[in-house]
């Protein structure tokens, strides 16, 4: 019986480990800001084809740390580039003077403030540290 | 040439306390050799060299603020003795949504690659193809207007530039001094989903130093046909330069390809044709490539036709000499070039090629082997 308990712990943990795999990230905007955005318009805006909002307002994107879950699966989920690939496409505008990739920020609680604080800021983050300062317009 | 750009870079970090300044670098370090005795192609023979094809980048660039930027590039080549130019040094004007001004020293965007042609890690092969990517033109300083705009899926890049340069040009693999005047260059983008479409037209009046044709030049102005030197200096000559190009990624695949015409009636050069095609499949981390092209230069020994021969010695061997160095310029080539890209880091590539060159004009076949890895940071 109380190898099962144990069992049963070591299955729960293995499963609340594996929870943060498939964690809820999201795409943030400022409450006031009533654009339209689609998935296409995201990732247009993230890969600086978008300049300014369908209100008129102009784009700062900013994103939760290059390394974290969050910014790998909006790559992969939002995006469609591998790491490698998108390094490659920023490397074309970086260096041509065209343009520059959002912003990385340091962790999802800076996004959260400058997107709270900012009408012009997009951000993604990891869903759980939303609150009411910001809007949801998009899960992946 | 080279400080005098930095100084305006210095002068707007100066006054703008606030404004943050960015640096990003680029570098590729390739070796390679022909793989038979006596081949030489594209400036490597068959002593291994890291020189050709190696090259480091420092970018300095600012948002002054939301419409105007500065950007600053620094590239030192092997192929120069590692010496440091500033090959790039302008101020970004925002005037709207869609239309954009680069004012100062800019790479025109004359083909597909040209404007990141220096940055390896954004393209697949250790360097374009040389046979296609050889117009005696680098970074002109000039106004260019870049209006963008989009149709539905559709993106639109139409740009003109304005410009001229004075400077060192690299040519067959050497420095040249050069005097590019008058350069427009129109180059326009659509863009849509998997489809990439491009065209361009430069005009400019060129001027390139080939100091060892300078004594042939000198023979024939002592003769009476001293139209023949002016026929072959290349000296304030009108030259255009065409391109069209397609690029189609689906997936995991590319297909590239490009086509270009460069003319400049008025000199010993001769009018060059050429074309590639490339396709690169990517699985994983590794893209596999295959490129065919071909080089076709034709000349006009036209102005030699009013000349006696046989009447005069010094006639004969200027006619000779020159019949030989407007045929050293015939082309008639071509090349497969079969390589792989691995990204064994996310910023970080290493490549591996080999071309294979048949030379239908002067029989030079070649084989050159290269590896190179490309980063930036």
């Amino acid at each position: 019986m109380r190898k099962t308990i144990y069992k049963l712990i070591v299955a729960a943990s293995i499963l609340l480990g594996a929870s943060s795999v498939f964690a809820e990230s999201v795409v943030v905007v400022h409450p006031s800001n009533n654009s339209v955005f689609t998935a296409d318009i995201i990732s247009r805006i993230f890969l600086g084809k978008e300049k300014n909002f369908s209100n008129g307002e102009k784009i700062t994107a900013v994103t939760s740390p290059e390394k974290g879950d969050t910014k790998q699966a909006f790559n992969e989920k939002v995006l469609n580039k591998s790491t490698s690939q998108l390094n490659s496409y920023w490397s074309k505008l970086i260096f041509t003077g065209k343009g520059r990739p959002p912003k990385a920020l340091s962790s999802d609680d800076d996004v959260k403030q400058q997107v709270a604080n900012d009408a012009s800021v997009i951000g993604i983050m990891d869903a759980k540290a939303v609150d009411a300062s910001v809007k949801v317009v998009y899960r992946f | 040439m080279k400080l005098k750009y930095l100084v305006p870079v210095v002068a707007l970090c100066a006054t703008q306390v606030n404004a943050e300044v960015n640096f990003n670098g680029f570098a590729t370090i390739a070796g390679g050799q022909t793989t038979g005795d006596g081949e030489t192609l594209y400036t490597y023979n068959e002593d291994l060299s890291y020189d050709n094809d190696s090259l480091f980048g420092l970018q300095v660039s600012s948002e002054l603020d939301d419409d105007l930027s500065f950007t600053g590039q620094l590239i030192a080549r092997g192929n120069d003795n590692w010496n440091t130019n500033v090959e790039w040094a302008f101020l970004s004007y925002q005037a709207s949504e869609n239309v954009r001004f680069q004012i100062g020293k800019q790479r025109g965007a004359y083909y597909m690659y040209t404007d990141f042609v220096d940055v390896g890690y954004a393209y697949h092969w250790i360097a374009p193809p040389t046979g296609v990517y050889d117009l005696p033109v680098g970074t002109v300083t000039g106004v260019n207007t870049i209006i963008t705009g989009s149709a539905g899926p559709v993106d639109s890049n139409f740009q003109v530039l304005f410009g001229r340069e004075r400077g060192d040009t690299l040519l067959d693999g050497e420095q040249r001094e050069s005097d590019v005047n008058d350069l427009i260059l129109v180059a326009w983008t659509l863009n849509y989903e998997w489809l990439t479409l491009r065209a361009s037209h430069t005009s400019a009046e060129i001027t390139l130093d080939f100091d060892e044709l300078d004594p042939l030049l000198a023979g024939w102005r002592q003769t009476p046909f001293a139209g023949v030197a002016d026929a072959l200096e290349f000296s304030k000559d009108d030259a255009t330069f065409s391109e069209v190009g397609i690029k189609i990624e689906v997936d995991n695949f590319q297909l590239i390809s490009e086509y270009t015409e460069f003319e400049s009636d008025d000199n010993f050069t001769g009018d060059q044709e050429s074309f590639y095609v490339s396709a690169a499949y990517r699985v994983n981390d590794i893209t596999y490539h295959i490129t065919y092209g071909e080089d076709e230069t034709d000349n006009d020994f036209s102005d030699l036709a009013g000349v006696p021969g046989g009447v005069d010695p010094t006639l004969d061997f200027l006619l000779g000499s020159t019949n030989l160095v407007l045929g050293s310029r015939l082309e008639d080539a071509n090349y497969t070039t079969v390589g792989l890209r691995w990204d064994f880091n996310p910023s970080a590539a290493i490549k591996f090629e080999y071309t294979e060159l048949t030379d239908e004009q002067f029989g030079n076949d070649a084989g050159l082997l290269r590896v190179a890895v490309s980063t930036f940071f």
